[in-house]
């Protein structure tokens, strides 16, 4: 049953497929439509659509780094788009709205927080195994 | 505080804290990377060490081997100078009984 475990844990944790960029992608253009931010913030979950599509394109036909970097910055904009989402929630709709979709919005700035992490940190990894073959990415 | 200073504020700390959370993780994947090549190496230097050892034994046990053959070589030929020697001695025995 261990066995088992472990065997899946190391699979998804080495688990280099463009598989899950492309759904990271997606994800992001998908959730990025849920955060209703006000006013010029607004812009904040257009970049972050704009960011899935380019980690579309880029899995396809660009370099790790350039996906790494893609990655990160969405990831990074999730976060301070779940952070603001957080500080200005009252803002942008009322009460039922928020009571109804406030842990839907927290849970999917969550996953693709760590979700962006460990795909960035899976690119940096691979990038490090890259250099250490002598291989030019 | 007005609400552009909040807005502000609470971007830049995620933002902030988003990068510094990275940057940790980048460090810690280069050096376990970096540990993870170094215990390869010391692998690598072992196995190579336990080659040199093994090629030495080897050629020690060739050395053995040819010495023994040497010195069944030289057995060989005692045995048949003794034989012959017990021979001449049976011979000389024989003709003095005789005489």
């Amino acid at each position: 049953m261990m066995t088992k475990l472990s065997k899946t844990i190391d699979a998804v944790w080495y688990a280099a497929g463009p598989a899950q960029y492309l759904m990271y992608g997606v994800w992001a253009i998908v959730i990025s439509g849920m955060f209703h931010l006000d006013g010029h913030l607004q812009l904040l979950s257009t970049a972050w659509k704009f960011l899935g599509f380019s980690i579309f394109v880029v899995t396809i036909w660009g370099t790790l780094r350039q996906k790494m970097l893609l990655i990160l910055t969405s990831t990074i904009l999730a976060l301070a788009i779940g952070a603001l989402y957080t500080s200005h929630a009252v803002m942008f709709g009322d009460a039922d709205h928020i009571r109804a979709a406030t842990q839907s919005h927290y849970m999917a700035v969550f996953v693709m927080v760590v979700w962006g992490y460990y795909l960035a940190n899976l690119c940096a990894r691979q990038s490090l195994e890259f250099k250490k073959a002598g291989i030019n990415e | 505080m007005s609400e552009e200073l909040v807005t502000i504020i609470v971007a830049l700390i995620s933002v902030i804290g988003g990068a510094g959370f990275w940057n940790w993780m980048q460090k810690k994947s280069e050096l376990s990377h970096k540990g993870q090549a170094e215990e390869a190496k010391e692998r690598n230097e072992f196995r190579e060490t336990l080659k040199i050892q093994v090629d030495r034994l080897a050629e020690q046990v060739n050395d053995l081997v040819r010495e023994k053959e040497q010195l069944l070589r030289e057995m060989s030929e005692l045995r048949a100078d003794l034989a012959s020697a017990q021979t001449t001695i049976k011979y000389l025995e024989e003709t003095l009984r005789n005489r």
